[in-house]
């Protein structure tokens, strides 16, 4: 019994260094970005050590006050929350009904598994693969450069993930509940609306988070079609390459800021997120 | 799943209501096109030869350009100062920036589908000059025009540092002129001269001569100093390393990186043709050849005695690292001197780094039977008009071609963010003359004279590749010179396969 209680204590040991490890290794990208905001920029190359403010170098606010401020950042800011937020509620509006009908309805022609399997592969195709011929679309229609263009293009590559991941919500729902509001009078629309969507609020709130998060951090399509007016904050970021070099500095600070809202929102409904994210992972 | 039962009724949408909607669906988005179609605008005043220079300037008031152009320092500049020539002529320019490669793409899908969302164009000599050289104006015709304004200082070849206007404007023909210095980007060498001369005295002593940088410095003399500082490291000096090169993910800057040893020897260039011109068949490359193997192998030896990070910065990161302190020699663009200077980033600046021209090809490695001469690569941007506008819109563009490359524009753009004028009378302009002796307000200027007096002349001035793939040809390039230098193929090997690359893809 002592045997078994100390390898379950071993066992524990080794998966928590080993998860401390990864997640080291995950946070070092934003650790060194924050450590590089804080530094003035003669010493981006030169700091000893793991680069700890006060331990390896004098900080500054310098590199914050410069950037934090501009047009360009708030600007950016700006058009990275329009397009996240809009391409999350389009998305949502589009892909909870498309949710709805694969998991109630039986389909014919196309047969319910097929079209989920299709949805998916949309998520499977290359987006690189899409660039050009979405670049032509969008100056066809003289959007180039415009929040809209973003905002569609977005909502198109998020839409797949928001009616898998409902799908399976909706199907994890007792039919039972709206079978009931039917027998009662409803209408598919009503019982949809009035049944279904409630209980699945959770879900639909996780999943809106998710698909905010890829929009904010899109960056193909963003540099592709934006010229100067949408340019969004991994735009932003990757402006700190010029023709002076790269201004690592600056890079760390822009790099913070963008993180900083998403962060933020994943803590204040991390609950809403996991359920989200494993909701469909046991059942096909 | 809902039961639905077998004998269930479905309410069906007619046929006739589909197509109604159908069909108001794409009425309204017709429509919606349409409308957002009509946003450009082009207006003209009719002007004759006899008419005034304001008449002239103005015969396009109230027309809208739009110019893509790389995020280069003279379009920022130029793009928070436009109301002097809205002032000159009434034409509005929107001005669009963007990195190279994305330059590259959008441009080439105007240009080749016929359309003109972008009026005027930066044409990056090769990268973008080369494979769409056909889509471009031919700016001759507007020089010969006696209804359109002239520059003063004339447009002709005279006008421009030796060299620039066939760089960016002569493709395959002296027929056309497809575009006019905008910028540059030339080669040269920029050095700690702090750190040369405290460790000079021991350089002599082991290598048997003084460790400067003067014109007639060689390639080999650069491998000796790369060698003499890294054995400093490895004996435990506090000194950095003595050279890397631009081996990153940045294939035209890779390329361009190469042919500077490649032409210092021998004036060696892939193809038998007109540097100047160029070819859309250039028939079958020199790669592979005795010379291409040879300097190959010393091209890896020299990345031997570089910083250990040299396959990961192309040009931009090279900067930084020179920047930082961490190499005290880069065969670097004389556009980033005013970075290099600038005593808040650099710790190369406050008169730390010297200028000379690009190192000079050592006799003994010349296989050729060619000169040894200081082999300089460049990048001048041009700026064209997309030939698919409307003759009045290509003459509007025009305009702003003329006067975004005048001597008053580059000189402002000079003394505010650090530009690189491609017009000679920029050099007679107040103060620069004395910009090229430190203290200076103007930091590029301390590159001039290795760069303007030197560098861009012949026999030392190397212009092409300019062949229609030249951005695959940059590509093989990359691919293969880094296995080379990563050890993954020897550089006969990295030759014959270059070789039977380009070949290939010139259909030989």
């Amino acid at each position: 019994m002592a045997e078994r209680g100390a390898a379950a204590q071993l066992r524990w040991a080794v998966f928590s260094i080993l998860a401390i490890a990864v997640t080291m290794a995950f946070l070092f990208p934003i650790y060194w970005s924050f450590s590089q905001s804080l530094r003035n920029p003669l010493d981006t190359f030169t700091v000893a050590g793991f680069g700890i403010p006060w331990v390896n170098f004098e900080p500054t606010l310098g590199n914050w006050i410069d950037q934090v401020g501009t047009p360009e950042t708030m600007h950016a800011l700006y058009n990275s929350t329009v397009i996240s937020i809009a391409a999350a509620i389009l998305a949502l509006l589009l892909g909870v009904p498309a949710a709805y009908a694969v998991a109630r309805f039986q389909f014919r022609t196309w047969k319910n598994q097929d079209i989920t399997i299709w949805f998916l592969s949309q998520r499977i195709l290359p987006p690189v693969a899409t660039v050009i011929p979405f670049y032509l679309i969008m100056r066809t229609f003289n959007l180039l450069d415009t929040h809209l263009a973003l905002i569609l293009i977005n909502a198109t590559f998020v839409l797949p993930f928001v009616v898998v991941i409902l799908r399976q919500t909706f199907l994890e729902l007792p039919v039972e509940l709206e079978e009931s509001a039917l027998v009662d009078g409803a209408s598919y629309w009503t019982a949809f609306w009035r049944v279904a969507l409630p209980l699945a609020a959770p879900s639909m709130a996780a999943t809106g988070l998710i698909i905010f998060a890829f929009s904010w951090n899109e960056f193909l399509f963003a540099v592709a079609i934006s010229s100067q007016n949408v340019i969004t904050i991994p735009v932003h970021i990757a402006g700190a390459v010029d023709t002076r070099g790269v201004q690592f500095w600056f890079m760390g600070v822009r790099a913070m800021v963008a993180v900083i809202p998403p962060v933020l929102i994943a803590l204040i409904a991390q609950r809403y997120i996991v359920r989200g994210l494993t909701m469909g992972a046991v059942k096909g | 799943m809902f039961y639905v039962p077998k004998n269930a009724i479905y309410k069906r949408i007619p046929r006739r209501k589909f197509l109604e909607l159908g069909g108001g669906v794409a009425t309204a988005l017709g429509a919606g096109s349409v409308a957002v179609g009509l946003s450009s605008v082009v207006t003209r005043s009719p002007v004759q030869a006899a008419s005034s220079d304001d008449a002239k300037w103005k015969q396009y008031s109230g027309t809208k350009l739009v110019f893509m152009s790389e995020n280069t320092p003279p379009s920022f500049a130029i793009r928070e100062n436009l109301k002097p020539f809205y002032d000159l002529t009434g034409i509005e320019v929107e001005i669009l920036t963007d990195d190279l490669p994305v330059v590259q793409q959008k441009v080439g899908i105007d240009l080749r589908s016929g359309k003109a969302d972008f009026h005027l164009n930066y044409v990056q000599d090769k990268p973008i000059g080369a494979p769409f050289a056909d889509y471009f104006a031919n700016l001759n015709d507007f020089i010969n025009d006696d209804t359109l304004p002239q520059d003063p200082d004339g447009m002709g070849a005279d006008a421009w540092f030796e060299n620039f206007l066939d760089v960016c404007g002569t493709m395959y023909t002296r027929d056309r002129l497809i575009a006019f210095p905008y910028d540059s980007a030339v080669a040269c060498t920029f050095y700690r001269q702090d750190l040369f001369e405290q460790h000079s005295p021991d350089f002599e002593k082991e290598y048997g001569y003084r460790m400067e940088f003067t014109k007639d410095t060689t390639w080999k003399n650069v491998y000796d100093f790369a060698e003499f500082f890294k054995k400093l490291r490895a004996a435990g000096q506090d000194v950095p390393y003595g050279y890397a090169q631009h081996q990153g993910s940045f294939a035209w800057t890779a390329q361009l990186d190469i042919q500077r040893l490649m032409y210092a020897h021998g004036q060696w260039t892939e193809f038998d043709v007109d540097d100047k011109l160029g070819s859309k068949e250039p028939g079958p490359t020199r790669w592979g050849d005795e010379s291409s193997i040879f300097l190959m192998e010393k091209w890896k030896e020299l990345a031997s005695v570089a910083h250990p990070d040299n396959l990961a910065n192309d040009t931009l990161q090279l900067n930084t690292v020179y920047q930082a302190g961490q190499i005290a020699m880069q065969v670097q663009y004389h556009e980033f001197a005013a970075s290099i200077e600038d005593e808040k980033t650099s710790r190369a600046a406050g008169g730390k780094t010297a200028y000379a021209p690009c190192p000079k090809g050592e006799a003994s490695w010349i296989k050729n039977g060619g000169q040894a001469v200081n082999g300089t690569s460049c990048g001048i941007g041009g700026i064209g008009i997309n030939n698919n506008a409307s003759d009045d819109l290509k003459r509007a563009a025009y305009l702003f071609a003329m006067w975004s490359t005048s001597k008053e524009t580059q000189y402002n753009v000079l003394k505010g963010v650090g530009g690189t004028p491609t017009r000679k009378a920029v050099m007679d302009m107040p103060g620069v003359k004395e910009a090229r002796q430190r203290p200076t307000d103007m930091p590029n200027a301390l590159t001039f004279d290795a760069v303007y007096d030197y560098g861009i002349k012949d026999p030392h001035f190397v212009l092409g590749p300019k062949i229609p793939e030249a951005n695959e040809y940059y590509q093989i390039i990359l691919t293969e010179v880094q296995k080379c230098i990563s050890g993954q193929q020897d550089p006969a090997a990295t030759c014959e396969s270059i070789r039977d690359q380009v070949d290939d893809m010139n259909d030989i």
